[in-house]
């Protein structure tokens, strides 16, 4: 067994429960794997919680995902964006909630990388742009469940961050042996993330091991860094990471117009600050 | 582009983004001319901040200069400054900056706001 497994098995047992979705949360995780469930019995369902119904249409309402406030309904946002994309959305609708108030930084990065994932996949033309957009919505889902769940070893982290300057994914190794990524990897299994959510979440640190859906992994990876190098919220240090030049070239970033793209991403970064002005606190 | 506090808002100023309720949908779209009367309602729906067209309010020393970004940009990239790709991103990244900048002065002056 390597070390690794092995220190996510201390880690596990350290947290004692997970962080607590919301009934209804689990409950969708469930009912999305049946082949036979409509639009509407989902819809249904997270309308139930009116605080959560508010948060997804504020979600997908926003402009990463291309219907800027013209989503009325769950059921709606569902046939629009599909099933991955809600399950994304409802966890992190009710996974940030947790630290909206706590950790803004880490909220307004990870929209960020979403805003960022959005904008290089249209440009590149992949397919399913709002699942890229989702799946870097949660791809420091591991930094949440260590803050909310280890929080002893995360002012550690912190205070090591501090001292020795180091990065953040450097400091949790030190600490707790693994990283975000691994922690994010083994949350993914215990949600049963569908994996074109987890594999970009596992692999964002790490694109050149990637077996499958790498176009996805490299999008996550490098908008991971590059709303670092926009200035736009907190990772947990304030270093731009090396970005890996294979990642870079499997989606073909070389064929890009690097400075109108990064205009753009500039331009469409402005919405991280807008979205945070409703009067929702 | 300017993100105010409501407080701050005057009858006349116009709308650079769409204000929305709790759940994202528009409440009032982007080009509205704000009166006192939507100016009112918009406290009592406690929308704290609205975002308006130019530079209308002079908030005091709230932005940065445009060398005062590009410091920052230059430390942010401080431990990958010897890779080429992250050279080439960065530079991208001070050419976007410097280009907004020069579209937000050219806003300024033909709306007769303060820089």
């Amino acid at each position: 067994m390597s070390t690794k497994v092995q220190h996510l098995k201390v880690l596990a047992r350290k947290i004692q429960s997970l962080p607590t979705l919301p009934k209804v949360v689990e409950k969708l995780m469930t009912m999305v794997e049946s082949p036979d469930v409509s639009p509407k019995d989902v819809g249904k369902l997270i309308s139930s919680d009116q605080v959560l119904g508010a948060r997804v249409l504020k979600l997908v309402n926003s402009p990463f995902y291309g219907f800027p406030g013209r989503i009325s309904s769950i059921s709606h946002a569902i046939i629009l964006l599909g099933f991955n994309v809600i399950k994304g959305v409802v966890l992190s609708a009710s996974v940030f909630d947790l630290m909206e108030r706590t950790m803004v930084g880490l909220w307004e990065h990870s929209l960020g990388a979403a805003i960022v994932s959005g904008t290089i996949s249209r440009t590149l033309g992949l397919s399913e742009p709002e699942e890229i957009s989702t799946a870097a919505l949660l791809h420091d889902i591991g930094k949440v469940l260590v803050r909310v769940s280890l929080t002893a070893d995360y002012d550690k982290i912190v205070d090591v961050v501090n001292a020795k300057q180091i990065s953040f994914r450097e400091a949790e190794i030190e600490i707790l042996g693994v990283d975000h990524s691994e922690i994010g990897q083994w949350l993914s299994r215990e949600w049963n993330l569908p994996e074109k959510l987890a594999i970009p979440i596992a692999g964002h640190h790490d694109p050149d091991a990637a077996v499958r859906f790498k176009d996805r992994v490299a999008v996550v990876h490098i908008a991971d860094a590059i709303v670092r190098a926009c200035g736009i919220g907190n990772g947990g240090d304030p270093w731009v990471g090396q970005i890996s030049h294979k990642a870079w070239d499997t989606i073909g970033m070389d064929n890009v117009d690097l400075p109108k793209l990064m205009k753009r991403i500039m331009d469409d970064l402005e919405e991280v600050e807008m979205y945070q002005q409703g009067p929702v606190e | 582009m300017q993100k105010v506090p409501i407080e701050l808002v005057k009858p006349g100023m116009v709308l650079a983004r769409p204000i929305t309720n709790e759940a994202g949908m528009a409440l009032c779209a982007e080009g509205t001319e704000l009166s006192d009367t939507i100016i009112e309602r918009l406290k009592r729906m406690n929308v704290s901040h609205v975002t308006l067209k130019g530079h209308p309010v002079d908030l005091g020393c709230e932005t940065k200069t445009k060398e005062q970004k590009i410091e920052e940009l230059k430390m942010r990239f401080s431990r990958v400054q010897d890779d080429p790709l992250m050279q080439k991103i960065q530079s991208a990244i001070e050419s976007a900056i410097l280009s907004l900048e020069a579209e937000k002065e050219a806003e300024c002056a033909t709306e007769g706001g303060r820089p």
